[in-house]
């Protein structure tokens, strides 16, 4: 017999109604009122979508999304996120981590392009930074590694090279994170900037990246001070460092050049052909890289890896040990991979139903049965990519 | 009818008699006046020259593939063209936006394209949305939302009614203002559409400067709506030549 006929006989109206639960065109979205991510459960809060308070948004979960994503909520005027299961798993890990001396725990999230992984990655910082961790966030560092902003010799690490801009751009961006906790930390090291300047021990964070800012030459060095202090355990409380798009800190191309250096070409390249400077000659990268070690306590890093961070490289591998390679997984491991999955049946329906009560999915056909399937079936459970369809129902 | 073909049907039915009584002339009669018998399959007799129909899915129909289609039924004879290549049996099909995409696509791209109006109908959401937000409240259920009847709005505006064609006589250029076909007409919105959407160099991506453009049309502002009242500007103005025209 064929498929039809068993579709039939299970009364359903297509062949991709299964994708998305409950028949009978767009109802009510299911939202929980518990806004604080800290406290969502996995036996209550899986699947419902929950809406981010005003502080952690713009504090933390907002650099998480994408520019999209953001805009829509901007239009709608409201926020809904989805609470999934790896968020929740990761978090639950987290909660009784801190203190006693174990060294830092190393998650990797995986998933295809789209499927949700920056936001369950925000959705973890929200909740520690509301347990009064410090947070260490890194989201563009392929961003990074594709143009260079201000590259000069590296002066506090010979051989290698310095982003001033994107370091001022990411102190910048740590203090707006950070701000109630750093006041009350203070450097157990002095720290000297070139022969002549330094800062004293005992001096506050704050000191340091005001330094650093007005002296962008010595951006880099400032965050590699600050990074320094986290693994010596200077900081009283547990550190969170979320590193977005990971393994290019292992890849081998980049969109930075070094004129002095030439190397054997690769296929169908050009003369001249200079040598790329890969995430291990830059000082900013490789100090985020000291942080995903295993040799410091009192701490967490959870981080993503993406065929994104294959720079020139357009790759249909998402699996981590494809993405990071010999040197990165040797470097990472051990750690706990977590998957992120498609949306099932219930969440789909569920994002569907909230599309269609906000207001952003404007067609009629988009509440009918048929038009839910349709959407599911395009989306193939992609969160992103049902995001970018929904723009055009 | 002849003698002669009535002495074929004769000889046909088997009759003995040559002279032909009433019966057998009634239903030679009868059997010539019937359509000639062909031999061929049953598809034939339908097969005409001319304009077909579309094919319409009016419901969608879960049991197609799997109920034995009857002998008598229309879908075995009717003719119809076949669908295009792009013509999607879906919810969401419409086909103003299809041939508008169509009117878009560079060396057969249609793909890439595909993304750049799925961008462009998101901009249009998010460009009267914005403006939703900040009406008061009597103008908020006048502002249309919904990008497929913001594009087909802006068609309708920028459809002109008339077109000028060049007619060469007697030695002189005459600009002769003729009515269009209601497809003509359509193509002529979508290339006002296209080009007032041309932004020069990189400054703005297609679907920005595309659902701007349409967003204006609707309204009845901006280039493109411009560029059809020039039109039928110059067709008013050249309305004496009217009966030069060649159709």
């Amino acid at each position: 017999r064929s498929i039809a006929n068993w579709l039939l006989r299970r009364r359903q109206l297509s062949p991709f109604g299964a994708c998305v639960n409950r028949r009978g065109g767009a109802s009510a979205a299911l939202l929980t009122d518990e806004s604080a991510p800290e406290r969502h459960s996995l036996d209550r809060h899986v699947g419902l979508l929950y809406r981010p308070e005003e502080a952690d948004w713009q504090a933390v979960t907002r650099h998480f999304c994408r520019p999209e994503l953001v805009r829509l909520f901007d239009t709608l005027g409201q926020r809904a996120l989805m609470v999934r299961r790896p968020a929740l798993e990761i978090g639950e890990r987290l909660a009784g981590h801190a203190g006693d001396g174990r060294p830092c725990l190393r998650f990797v999230l995986y998933g295809r392009r789209g499927s949700g992984k920056s936001l369950q990655m925000g959705h973890v910082a929200a909740a520690c930074r509301r347990r009064g961790w410090l947070l260490v966030t890194v989201h563009n560092a392929h961003l990074w590694m594709r143009h260079s902003r201000e590259l000069h010799e590296s002066a506090h690490r010979p051989g290698m090279f310095d982003t001033a801009g994107y370091g001022c751009i990411w102190l910048r961006h740590f203090y707006a994170m950070n701000q109630e906790i750093l006041p009350g930390l203070r450097v157990t090291k002095e720290l000297s900037w070139n022969a002549k300047e330094s800062t004293p021990a005992g001096s506050s964070w704050k000191e340091v990246i005001d330094y650093a800012l007005a002296r962008p030459r010595y951006s880099c060095a400032a965050v590699q001070f600050l990074i320094d202090e986290i693994k010596l355990g200077s900081v009283p409380m547990p550190t969170l460092v979320c590193f977005e798009v990971a393994n290019c800190l292992w890849w081998h191309r980049s969109g930075i050049k070094n004129d002095a250096i030439r190397r054997t070409p690769l296929q169908g390249e050009e003369p001249p052909w200079r040598a790329d400077i890969t995430a291990k000659q830059l000082t900013l990268l490789d100090a985020f890289k000291q942080l995903l070690d295993s040799d410091w306590n009192n701490g967490a890093a959870v981080m993503s890896v993406s065929p994104q961070g294959a720079l020139f490289d357009r790759l249909r591998e998402w699996m981590p040990r494809k993405l990071l390679g010999d040197e990165g997984f040797a470097y990472l491991d051990p750690f706990v991979p977590v998957y992120v999955e498609p949306y099932g049946p219930a969440e789909m329906s569920n994002m569907l139903n909230w599309y269609t009560e906000s207001g952003w999915l404007t067609s009629e056909a988009a509440a009918t049965d048929a038009g839910r399937a349709e959407l599911a079936f395009l989306s193939d459970g992609n969160a992103g990519e049902l995001l970018r369809i929904a723009g055009e129902w | 009818m002849s003698q002669l073909l009535l002495g074929y049907a004769s000889r046909l039915l088997g009759c003995q008699s040559r002279s032909g009584s009433a019966a057998t002339t009634a239903a030679a009669a009868a059997i010539l006046s019937q359509q000639p018998v062909r031999h061929k399959s049953p598809l034939q007799k339908v097969r005409k020259r001319g304009p077909f129909p579309e094919w319409t899915k009016t419901d969608p129909d879960p049991h197609l593939f799997t109920r034995h289609i009857p002998k008598t039924d229309e879908r075995r004879t009717k003719a119809v063209r076949p669908p295009g290549k792009y013509q999607i049996f879906s919810v969401h099909y419409d086909p103003i936006v299809n041939s508008f995409a169509g009117h878009f696509v560079k060396c057969g791209q249609r793909d890439k394209l595909r993304d750049v109006f799925t961008q462009m109908m998101a901009e249009i959401k998010h460009i009267q949305m914005a403006r939703r937000n900040a009406a008061p409240p009597e103008e908020k259920a006048s502002i249309e939302v919904d990008p497929t009847r913001v594009i087909h709005k802006a068609v309708e505006n920028c459809s002109p009614l008339l077109i000028i064609k060049h007619v060469f006589r007697g030695g002189f250029l005459y600009k002769v203002p003729c009515p269009l076909r209601e497809s003509e007409s359509q193509m002529r919105a979508f290339k006002f559409l296209r080009i007032a959407s041309n932004v020069r160099g990189t400054k703005e991506h297609l679907y920005r400067s595309l659902a701007r453009e349409l967003v204006n049309a609707s309204n009845n502002e901006g280039k493109a709506v411009h560029a059809k009242l020039q039109l039928h500007k110059t067709c008013e103005e050249n309305r004496a030549y009217a009966n030069y025209r060649i159709t």
